[in-house]
């Protein structure tokens, strides 16, 4: 089983779920042997409020109710707004969403967020995380407040039973940055995925943090994504965790 | 590792790859037995390559020495880039030295080298490639710069701007190389380009989801698209499955993943 554990889904011109591009997704997994995909809505910026990300999430529960074998949620809060924790519980709880996950609204390690991990530790559900190392201007001027691993690594440390995953290795920013940092945090697990191919990215994660916090995806980077899975120095046990193993047994730690 | 003869012939040519060091982060299997060992991997016939370190040393001509030296061994596997700039003194020698070493294009990286492509400087080395018969390869980046060192201050090249110097030289061969072009189908751009000779390297670019390889290869032609992989900076497998998933029929692919680039740099492509 094959598990892209950060994919997205987006609007369409009238607001609703962007059916194509959900049949799109599918498609590309079928080419590529992808089996599942575990997505949020792509709204990367702003300043974020309760009728926002509700309508976010009702297009996740629409294309997961379009490919109900393929698809599972995240459900997406700005956790600084009141109905944050609310949204969680009808999404998580009441609805079947696999987990959270934190754009950039917030670093991770905000006490505003602290609510939001206490209860996914509460329920262990994973936290997929926004994040990366960017280095150089331009992007750090769009998103001033994209978490980090040291940001990953400090939540870790207030919430040891978090199932925090850092996003994106791949996803611009300096990765190799973020591994001396995920080294030291032993809970938090990190996703493969990223427009971000370089040759060694994923043999350097597997040296650094260990084949077991490595986590398959795409984040919409699709040959490349499974191209550099392909290419990696793995065994195939190995292998075959960061596919999938791995992901599907944080979803199996589920106590809600 | 998958050998892709079976899915696009015995004639592969990566025509995007490299030797040597990058001063910003390491490089592994970056010498030609390494690169040699990668393509027997994948069943790559030849590849088109050009030294790392000459993006950045002062004078690149001793990058180009020193991949001369280094491929010799086995030369029946390269063809070679000459990078150079335009900026740098004894440029034209430097160039006639590769033609004479049989170097089979010239690899220009503008903003590496602090100029503009609109230049008296670009136009001068534009002609002097095309005068000695050589293409004219232009990289829109060679990292990502969102992983940028402290002492990178180096933006990406703009396409437009390659497309622009390529309109003022319409007679000479361009290979526009690490770019993603993700204009729509009847963009004006793909209508530009296609009344150039621009020939646009694909590893950056995706045949899923949108499709912008696919609307590339429709509008701009499958004879106009080169297989790469940017190898050792980037993985190789990425391009290889860009390829594989396009939806394109065989003889495209066959196009694309080598015939191209070989009517390109080889002077016997197409004789008897």
């Amino acid at each position: 089983m094959v598990i892209d554990c950060h994919m997205h889904v987006r609007a369409g011109a009238d607001g609703a779920l962007d059916v194509q591009y959900c049949d799109w997704t599918i498609e590309a997994g079928d080419l590529l042997g992808i089996d599942r995909f575990c997505v949020s809505d792509l709204q990367l910026t702003g300043e974020l409020r309760y009728d926002d990300f509700h309508a976010a999430n009702d297009r996740v529960a629409a294309a997961v109710a379009r490919h109900p074998d393929r698809y599972h949620g995240y459900c997406f809060v700005n956790p600084g707004d009141p109905k944050a924790l609310d949204e969680i519980r009808q999404r998580v709880r009441d609805e079947g969403f696999i987990g959270i996950k934190s754009y950039n609204q917030y670093f991770i390690d905000d006490p505003v967020v602290e609510p939001v991990l206490r209860l996914a530790s509460e329920w262990q559900v994973p936290v997929l995380v926004h994040a990366g190392y960017l280095t150089d201007g331009a992007s750090k001027a769009r998103q001033p407040l994209t978490s980090n691993a040291l940001h990953l690594a400090n939540a870790a440390r207030r919430f040891p039973e978090a199932m925090l995953i850092e996003g994106h290795i791949g996803g611009g920013g300096d990765w190799e940055w973020a591994l001396k940092h995920l080294r030291e945090a032993p809970s938090v697990y990190l996703d493969t995925s990223g427009s971000g191919i370089d040759e060694w990215m994923i043999d350097r994660c597997v040296e650094e943090i260990g084949a077991e916090r490595l986590l398959f995806a795409t984040d919409t980077t699709m040959e490349g994504s499974v191209g550099k899975i392909l290419d990696a120095n793995l065994s195939e046990p190995d292998r075959k965790r960061i596919l999938g193993g791995n992901f599907q047994a944080l979803l199996d730690r589920r106590a809600v | 590792m998958t050998d892709y003869r079976p899915l696009f012939g015995s004639g592969i040519i990566d025509c995007n790859s490299f030797i040597g060091h990058w001063p910003f982060r390491r490089l592994r299997r970056n010498t030609a037995a390494e690169l040699v060992a990668m393509m027997d991997q994948f069943g790559i016939w030849k590849s088109c390559v050009a030294s790392a370190e000459a993006i950045l040393y002062r004078d690149s001509h001793e990058g180009n020495r020193a991949l001369y030296e280094q491929t010799r061994e086995h030369a029946d596997r390269f063809w070679l880039y000459a990078t150079i700039n335009p900026m740098y003194a004894g440029w034209e020698r430097d160039l006639a030295q590769c033609v004479d070493w049989g170097f089979r294009a010239v690899r220009l990286y503008p903003v590496f080298h602090n100029y503009r492509l609109d230049s008296p400087e670009a136009d001068r080395i534009v002609r002097a490639a095309h005068e000695a018969g050589l293409p004219v390869a232009i990289s829109c980046r060679v990292e990502d710069v969102r992983q940028r060192h402290w002492m990178d201050r180096f933006e990406d090249v703009d396409p437009l701007d390659v497309l622009g110097l390529a309109e003022a030289h319409p007679d000479t061969r361009f290979i526009l190389m690490e770019s993603l072009l993700g204009w729509p189908h009847d963009a004006d751009e793909w209508r530009r380009l296609r009344d150039t000779q621009v020939y646009v390297e694909m590893s950056r670019m995706t045949a899923l989801m949108e499709r912008p390889l696919e609307i590339m290869t429709w509008e701009l032609g499958d004879d106009r698209v080169l297989f790469g992989t940017g190898f050792p900076f980037k993985t190789p497998s990425p391009a290889f499955l860009e390829l594989q998933v396009l939806d394109a029929d065989e003889d495209a692919k066959a196009r694309i993943a080598g015939e191209n680039v070989r009517r390109l740099m080889d002077p016997e492509a197409g004789k008897g």
